[in-house]
């Protein structure tokens, strides 16, 4: 029983430690991508890689170059891997499926690594599959994450090129680093001078857009308070009439219908859309909605007629049939006068809803006005002066809430952002009785006075409801207008505290763990701050900026590629010379080994003089520690007859002495 | 199989020189280390200078090597009135013949003591000096060749004594190695003194190798093994030796080559096979001796101190 598994130790130990660097290298590369492709991808890249290994352990080398993969079993793993990738994606073409093809490619190319072009091959594969990583995130982590691999690739390259098997780990890892540390000047000339295109250098591929940041569908509390944090832009509104007041730019997007206690879905899509009467005067706009991946738009509300390509959902959104990955202009004409009269019976039903065993204080409360007998309209101002007279914030950072975040904002913490209100007033009207809704959306804008377009950002982002008023039909109430009028009427930014800090769960009450925190916030924040403003926003103008400052003047690309070659030129000359310069007079691979003994004997407090002979060391040694008297000897012996006579004494004997030299003290 | 004979050959070769060093210490009491340096001296082809006061066995050291190395012996006791003819020889005019015939001087045997050589005039000095230099004399327009193996072993009286000429240092160069025999050790003394008179233990020594012998030995020792890693040291010991500030000049490739042939004799004599750093150190001392001089002269500078502290601020590569 015990034969097998030592027979599977020792041929562990005797893998090559070159594969072990790839396939390590490989797995690096393919791990940031396990979430972002179907899961069958890295189970079977995996499952390969481990294949590889074991097929190693079982077959040697030799052995394994002789073992020819039948090549029409190659094709039909292909077509396989083919056929599950046209079935995950529906294409091979793309950001998504061209990574996925390239890890399952990578695994099939480690599996028949047998000679050198496969292992190179494999090396520049595995790299090519950190350099993807950066189509889906640029930050510093995956910066450091993609040096620490491509480290493990070089390591990979100078165990292969190391046939002796002489460098332990620690050396191929120092060595490495050794050669990215020499990159460095090269990186800072070609990060400086190559020339930076104004926009993308080549067209990324359309699935790319999945990351966007922008409203979704679904509401929770957090959702939208994360998007304040954002200044992109969502989109730019041209006005050919008048604009009309601030407080009325109510950018109408996903109507939420039904939560489950925690967060704010759609509802069903219902066939008929609502007509709505317009009064006043008509306003004519033109959007520039920026890609958002989701399928809908938006419109002032009330928008007349849906865009060309898209159509009103019964609930008054304007939805597409595709989502929008490009830029998208769409001219509207909206009235800010409307009424929405009608309403289904299912809509008024839906409009109703209330999660089971949730928010039941809050139920409660909107229950007891009903019972009052108060009427509709009387219920909607009793809870605007609610949020308006009692002790209510609107704050971006508010308290968490754990269990019944409804419940604990109304009665305890009291601090909350747009899309608190909005959902414990729609819970509050639906438990009166009153049918109602959230919607969410963008508020505001601020006006560019050079073009005169109005901006919306993502930090403009809000929610609001809409009840059902028996004789008025669908009116918008927002109640956050209640706690900070100024939200309303002046902007996002003049309602909102200075200081906007994330606290993460349950922490915030302590002061201390508080305090670290927000230091720790605060450095992480200004890391990532200088690594997007120098590094991902080093871009065209930036660049002629520094440039100029460096006293290289006013360049054009020709200019900059001229400097860039310049510049590498001499880099590679300063190599070049220290090379020849500073050539050490030997080395001896077998003198290497022999300082590593020393290193030994120096941990057992043994030092070799520097002038001191090995015989005569050997000598000194054994006087100290007779027990390793067998050990020193034989690596004198061997070190000898290698370095001084020059006799055919394998170094590898040598390598192993050494290797199995581990005293202790 | 080249390999083996090469190493059954040394292995005799060590085991005769263990005879030879055994008869020798049992006359000269104490003294093997400096037996050997003279053995290695002998082998490398060099010539021996032996520096010490009256009387501590310089003398008795030339007879017991010439004795059991079995070779020529020839004693010439240098005075300031020795002439280089003593030395050399000269030719006699024959009156029967009518020819001049010439008379071998001294220096025509295997092994030559010339004893308080810094006794003598520099011309007479220079005259030997040749000689060792060149393995031939020339004498009256012809050249004659001198036995081989040739082995000068000179003696001196420490230059602060009475009556001396130093030997300038162009001719000390000559001598492969400077030994200093020094006082016995207080066994050896009482061993000297209760045992025989050491002229009659001299006569009694019988011969322990041929000369054919010994010259195989020292072209054995030519072939010893040396690694570029060695050169690398020597050279890094010669490059030192004229780069510190600590010596007057430095090392001569003259004195370059004698370590290294010194340090092969020593290997062979030690069953090494090859030359190892270990072999050049123990040398050293003996061989830059009365080369290097310390430039400011301290106290007590012994040869073995000058030579310590190169071999200790030179690294081994």
């Amino acid at each position: 029983m015990a034969l097998p598994l030592t027979r599977f130790k020792a041929r562990l130990r005797s893998l090559p430690p070159d594969l072990l660097w790839l396939t390590a290298g490989i797995c690096l590369a393919v791990i940031p991508h396990i979430k972002r492709v179907p899961v069958w991808i890295p189970v079977l890249f995996f499952s390969m890689a481990v294949a590889r290994v074991f097929l190693a352990i079982y077959v040697q080398r030799a052995q394994y170059q002789a073992v020819s993969f039948i090549s029409l079993a190659k094709l039909l793993v292909a077509i396989v891997i083919i056929i599950g990738i046209l079935a995950s994606y529906g294409t091979l073409i793309g950001r998504d499926a061209g990574v996925s093809l390239l890890i399952l490619l990578a695994g099939m190319k480690l599996l028949e690594t047998r000679q050198k072009r496969d292992y190179y091959i494999t090396c520049f594969i595995g790299l090519f599959l950190i350099l993807t990583n950066f189509f889906y995130s640029e930050t510093l982590f995956t910066a450091i994450y993609s040096l620490l691999a491509v480290s493990i690739f070089i390591s990979a390259l100078i165990a292969f090129n190391d046939k002796d098997n002489f460098l332990g780990s620690g050396e191929l890892l120092s060595a490495s680093g050794l050669m990215l540390l020499q990159s460095l000047p090269l990186l800072i000339v070609i990060f400086l001078l190559f020339p930076r295109v104004q926009g993308p250098l080549w067209g990324m591929p359309n699935d790319t857009h999945s990351g966007l940041s922008g409203l979704s569908d679904e509401m929770s509390p957090g959702t939208i308070s994360q998007l304040i944090l954002s200044d992109k832009i969502a989109f730019r509104v041209d006005f050919h009439d008048a604009m009309p007041a601030k407080s009325r730019l109510y950018w109408r997007g996903p109507v939420l219908w039904l939560t489950d206690g925690v967060k704010w879905v759609a509802g069903k899509p219902l066939p008929l859309q609502s007509p709505v009467s317009w009064s006043g005067t008509p306003v004519r706009y033109t959007v520039t909605l920026e890609p958002t991946d989701k399928r809908w738009l938006y419109g002032l509300e009330m928008p007349i007629q849906a865009p060309a390509g898209a159509f009103f959902s019964h609930d008054l959104q304007i939805k597409t049939t595709t989502p929008v990955r490009e830029r998208r202009r769409y001219s509207l004409t909206s009235y800010t006068n409307y009424r929405i009269d009608t309403a289904s019976h299912t809509e008024l039903i839906e409009a109703l809803q209330l999660p089971y065993g949730y928010h039941n204080k809050t139920i409660a409360l909107g229950s007891s006005w009903r019972e009052l007998g108060l009427s509709e309209a009387d219920i909607v101002n009793h809870a605007l002066r609610l949020f308006n007279e009692q002790a209510f914030y609107y704050t971006l950072a508010p308290p968490l809430l754990l269990k019944d975040s409804i419940d604990e904002f109304m009665f305890e913490t009291r601090q909350g952002f747009c899309e608190h209100y909005a959902a414990a007033f729609t819970i509050l009207m639906r438990a009166a009785g009153i049918p109602a809704r959230v919607v969410t959306g963008y508020q505001g804008g601020t006006i560019n006075p050079v073009d005169g377009y109005l901006v919306v950002r993502q930090r403009d982002a809000h929610a609001w409801t809409e009840v059902w008023l028996g004789n008025r039909g669908w009116i918008r109430v927002d109640p956050t207008a209640a706690v900070a009028p100024a939200r309303i009427s002046d902007g996002i930014e003049s309602a909102l505290p200075d200081s906007i800090i994330d606290i993460p769960l349950g922490l915030y009450n302590n002061a201390a763990i508080r305090e670290l925190w927000r230091q720790v916030f605060d450095t992480f924040t200004a890391i990532n701050n200088y690594w997007n403003q120098w590094v991902l926003g080093y871009n065209a103008r930036q660049q002629f900026n520094t440039l100029s400052r460096l006293g290289l003047g006013e360049l054009d690309w020709q200019g900059m590629i001229a400097w860039l070659i310049l510049a590498v030129t001499l880099v590679f000359l300063l190599v070049a010379f220290l090379l020849f310069t500073n050539r050490p007079k030997h080395i001896d691979a077998a003198r290497i080994l022999y300082d590593k003994y020393c290193a030994r004997m120096a941990r057992l407090g043994i030092k070799r003089y520097a002038s001191e002979g090995p015989e005569d060391f050997a000598k000194r040694a054994i006087q100290q520690r007779s027990d390793l008297a067998a050990k020193i000897r034989e690596i004198t012996r061997v070190y000898v007859a290698i370095r001084y006579g020059g006799q055919a004494e394998s170094i590898q004997h040598l390598t192993q002495q050494v290797r199995s030299f581990n005293p202790s003290k | 199989m080249t390999i083996t004979q090469a190493e059954s050959t040394t292995y005799i070769a060590t085991a005769e020189l263990q005879h030879v060093i055994d008869a020798a210490n049992s006359i000269i009491l104490g003294k093997e280390d400096v037996l050997r340096l003279a053995l290695t001296c002998l082998i490398a082809r060099g010539h021996l200078l032996i520096e010490d006061i009256p009387g501590v066995g310089k003398t008795t050291l030339a007879h017991v090597l010439a004795n059991t190395l079995g070779l020529s012996f020839q004693r010439i006791q240098f005075t300031s009135d020795l002439l280089p003819a003593d030395i050399l020889g000269s030719s006699i005019y024959n009156r029967q013949s009518g020819l001049f015939n010439f008379h071998a001087g001294p220096i025509f045997s295997q092994l030559i003591l010339a004893d308080e050589v810094n006794r003598a005039t520099p011309r007479t000095q220079s005259a030997l000096l040749e000689a060792m230099e060149e393995n031939q004399v020339t004498l009256e327009g012809e050249t004659r060749a001198l036995p081989s193996p040739f082995f000068v072993i000179a003696t001196q009286n420490p230059s602060n004594q009475v009556g001396t000429f130093l030997l300038p240092e162009s001719q000390l160069d000559r001598f492969t190695m400077r030994l200093h025999l020094g006082y016995p050790d207080s066994s050896a003394e009482r061993e000297l003194l209760q045992g025989r008179d050491r002229r009659e233990l001299l006569a009694e020594i019988t011969p322990v190798l041929s000369s054919e012998q010994l010259q195989s030995l020292q072209s054995q020792a030519k072939t010893i093994h040396v690694a570029g890693a060695l050169l690398d040291y020597l050279q890094d010991l010669l490059e030192f030796s004229r780069v510190c500030t600590d010596y007057i000049t430095g090392l001569s490739p003259r004195a370059g080559l004698a370590i290294l042939r010194c340090a092969r004799a020593w290997a062979l004599m030690h069953e090494h096979g090859h030359v190892l750093p270990e072999d050049i150190q123990a040398v050293l001392p003996s061989v830059i001796g009365h080369r290097l001089h310390l430039a400011q002269e301290q106290s007590a500078t012994s040869p073995t101190s000058i030579a310590e502290s190169l071999i200790s601020q030179v690294p081994i590569p």
